[in-house]
Order: C-alpha cells, then sequence, then structure tokens
C-alpha cells in the first residue's frame, strides 16, 4: 500500500494543473488499487474575508501595477492548464477557503474528496465561480457525493474547522510553504506542480523503497 | 511526535503558490518577493533534498 498526502489549495491554479497529474500518474502506475490520498488543507489566503476580490487585479498589485508583467504570468499559467485540456479563468475571485476546506473534510469521510476538489478547482479556475460561497458549497457538495443534509448541516456550524487547522499546522511543522506539496508514504516529497512522469517516478520509487514495497 | 522528515525529490515542476508572495509562480518568472524562492525547488530548512533521477 502507498499513502500520497497532497496539500492544496481550490484557489491554488498549481494546485489545478498539478491534480490530473497525479491522478494520471497514478492511474497508470500500475497499482491504483493499492494507492489512497488524502486532500489536506492548506489556504493560500489566510487573512481573506468572504468578501470575493479579482485574482487579477492582486496579481497587479503584487507586481507593483506592472500590466503587462501580470498579465505573462497569467497567460502563462492559463496556456500551461489549457495545454492539458482544463480551462482558465484569469479573472476569478479569491476569498476565505476556509469553509471549503471544512467541506472537503467532509467530502473525505464519504470517500469524494478527489471528485469535490476536482470539482471546485474547475469552477472556480476554470469558470471563474465564486466557489467560496456558502450557496455553491452546498449545492456542489451533493454533486460530488456528499449528502446534501450533511453538507448544510456543516456549513451551519464549524464542523472540521479542527482538522482543517490541524493539517495547517502539520504543513508548517513539515516546512510546507507552497502548494502544492506531494508526500509519498510520509517521506518522499515534491513541492510543486511536477509532471505526470515525475509523480510516476516518485510512486515507482516509493513503492520500490522504504515500508511501502 | 516529531513531525517525519521529508526527503524532497528533484522533480521537474512548473508551477507553485506560495502565500508569501501571494502569486503562482513559474521558473524564470521574475517575483517581487524573496518568498517565491520555494518556487524553483529548493528546500526549507531541515529538509534533505535529493535527486529521484
Amino acid at each position: 500500500m502507498l499513502h500520497i498526502d497532497i496539500w492544496a489549495d481550490f484557489g491554488c491554479p498549481a494546485c489545478y494543473l498539478a491534480k490530473p497529474r497525479i491522478d494520471q500518474a497514478i492511474a497508470t502506475s500500475g497499482h491504483a488499487d493499492a494507492i489512497t490520498v488524502t486532500y489536506r488543507s492548506f489556504e493560500l489566503f489566510p487573512d481573506a474575508g468572504a468578501e470575493p476580490f479579482d485574482s487579477f487585479e492582486h496579481v497587479l498589485h503584487k507586481f507593483g501595477g506592472d500590466q503587462a508583467q501580470a498579465a505573462s504570468l497569467e497567460e502563462h499559467m492559463a496556456a500551461l492548464a489549457r495545454a492539458q485540456g482544463q480551462p482558465y479563468a484569469i479573472h476569478h475571485p479569491v476569498a476565505s477557503s476556509f469553509d471549503a476546506h471544512r467541506m472537503l473534510h467532509l467530502a473525505a469521510e464519504h470517500g469524494v474528496a478527489s471528485e469535490f476538489m476536482g470539482a471546485v478547482q474547475r469552477d472556480l479556475l476554470g469558470e471563474g465561480v465564486n466557489a467560496y460561497a456558502a450557496t455553491y458549497l452546498a449545492g456542489a457538495a451533493p454533486k460530488a457525493g456528499v449528502p446534501a443534509a450533511r453538507a448544510t448541516a456543516l456549513l451551519a456550524g464549524d464542523e472540521y474547522a479542527d482538522a482543517v487547522r490541524a493539517d495547517e499546522k502539520l504543513a508548517r511543522e513539515l516546512g510546507i510553504t507552497a502548494v502544492p506539496f506531494t508526500v509519498l508514504d510520509g517521506r518522499l516529497a515534491i513541492p510543486g506542480a511536477a509532471t505526470v512522469g515525475a509523480y510516476a517516478d516518485a510512486i515507482t520509487q516509493a513503492l520500490t523503497t522504504g515500508d511501502s514495497q | 511526535m516529531n513531525p517525519p522528515k521529508l526527503t524532497i525529490l528533484a522533480a521537474d515542476t512548473d508551477a507553485a503558490c506560495d502565500p508569501e508572495t501571494g502569486v503562482c509562480a513559474v521558473p524564470q518568472t521574475p517575483i517581487p518577493s524573496p518568498g517565491a524562492a520555494l518556487v524553483t525547488g529548493e528546500a526549507p530548512p531541515g529538509i534533505e533534498e535529493t535527486s529521484n533521477a
């Protein structure tokens, strides 16, 4: 058996790029039935509020108002996404992803974390939908396979808040400062969005060395 | 319990999102913050870096 932990955020374009690559590497490894994946919470904007702001305006601000540089970065990210068949909205909303991460843990309880992560990333980063809103999450979770009543109840309370914070605490302890961050068998790590081949090589290495061989 | 020691694999990567810089960077893209170092795969302090090639 091989377990893979992936720290990611919904509004993280690099995580959006990485997900289908990891999925493909697992599917073609010949050991898919022996590999389990846990998506772990990481908030890129932990201080963000519920009211969304525009991602491009944020990037533009970070580049000191240099429109060309900001556009170049975002166009490159869009090209990477489109090259692997994913839409990419250069203007997408950014807000607190805490509730979405709580919902991710509920999705994991029902065995559909990967489906939920993929759907939210696609709506948020591919289509520019405000996937942070409670109304969105209440609809997206059941589509992924979470019972609607459980999703509604989660949004009304603080269920899984401690689990989100625990994932983030573990990330800090491991020295994780950027996402995606993939850990195989608790010992081999790949920071950033790697190629399918790199994930495949890492899976092979994890399966043929250490305790998971 | 101490967190496990991770071995960073020297994999080909083309993007990472870093809350320190607030942007998702790609290699060769200048980032207006020293916090962007990790996007190139640089190992954080205390983490061993190795090649899986």
